[in-house]
């Protein structure tokens, strides 16, 4: 059972890349796991609009961006804040990008969070050798 | 005639614009800069105070939120995720663990109304304000 508690981060800026909207983009919290099937990445983006999510993976990046939904804020007046809202955008090298699957890239967005499971490919995947006894 | 609301928001910029201004501005109880998790925003739209707050991850039934007199209390738990073979993570963000955050909100709402939707990942609570607070139209009456 989860007994810590949980502090808040400040969302991180997207420094140094140019967009061409304007607007703050904010870099996603991230855990990447990786297993003997491949890797996944779980990425928090609370608020995004599930239609504005893009997972792209080209020959040596991963790249995955949401949008949130300006609409949400509607005849809304800001009374009090304490975080920013934008949309989201971060990118990854992935080194030795050819064990890996790309047309078996498969994403799923559940609660804010966009996992993105990239499958090792048949003959990256390590193979277990049975040691014969002599 | 009613009041027709104008999304002042035209774009991103705009609504960050917005934000940042009410970024640690003075309100009830609530100090200026997130020390407690989870961060929350507080707009007022016609009718009533919404509450915000980013909860990526959590499940609907694991967010408790309850109501008494002026206090709104958050509690809520994300569990990490379950793997069921063996491996390793690269990177490690994210947070798990569980949270309990009170807010005083304002004395003129009704809490019998209040209404809760939690959709992906962002907690959006509303709380009506009660109808004696609700401003009036007075008719201009022409005098005989």
């Amino acid at each position: 059972m989860v007994r810590q508690e949980l502090t808040p981060k400040e969302k991180q800026e997207l420094k140094g890349q140019e967009q061409t909207r304007p607007g703050r983009f904010y870099v996603p919290a991230v855990d990447i796991w990786e297993d003997e099937d491949g890797l996944t990445v779980y990425a928090d983006m609370p608020g995004v609009d599930p239609g504005k999510l893009s997972v792209e993976l080209d020959a040596d990046a991963l790249t995955l961006g949401g949008e949130v939904a300006l609409a949400d804020y509607e005849g809304f007046a800001p009374l009090y804040t304490e975080y920013n809202v934008g949309h989201f955008q971060r990118r990854f090298s992935i080194s030795d990008s050819s064990a890996y699957d790309r047309d078996r890239i498969q994403a799923r967005f559940r609660e804010g969070v966009l996992e993105v499971m990239v499958p090792r490919s048949a003959s990256s995947k390590p193979r277990r050798i049975r040691i014969a006894s002599a | 005639m009613a009041l027709v609301s104008v999304n002042p928001f035209e774009s991103l910029l705009e609504l960050q614009r917005e934000l940042e201004r009410s970024l640690a501005a003075p309100y009830l109880n609530l100090e200026g800069g997130a020390q407690v998790f989870p961060p929350v925003n507080v707009f007022a739209d016609e009718d009533s105070l919404v509450i915000r707050a980013e909860v990526p991850g959590f499940k609907t039934e694991d967010i408790g939120l309850t109501l008494a007199r002026d206090c709104l209390t958050l509690t809520g738990k994300r569990q990490p995720e379950d793997h069921t073979k063996p491996g390793s993570y690269h990177r490690r963000e994210r947070a798990f663990g569980s949270f309990s955050r009170s807010i005083q909100l304002p004395k003129d709402l009704d809490p019998e109304k209040a209404s809760a939707q939690c959709l992906n990942g962002l907690l959006t609570v509303r709380i009506p304000k009660a109808e004696a607070a609700k401003p009036r139209q007075i008719t201009v009456q022409a005098s005989a």
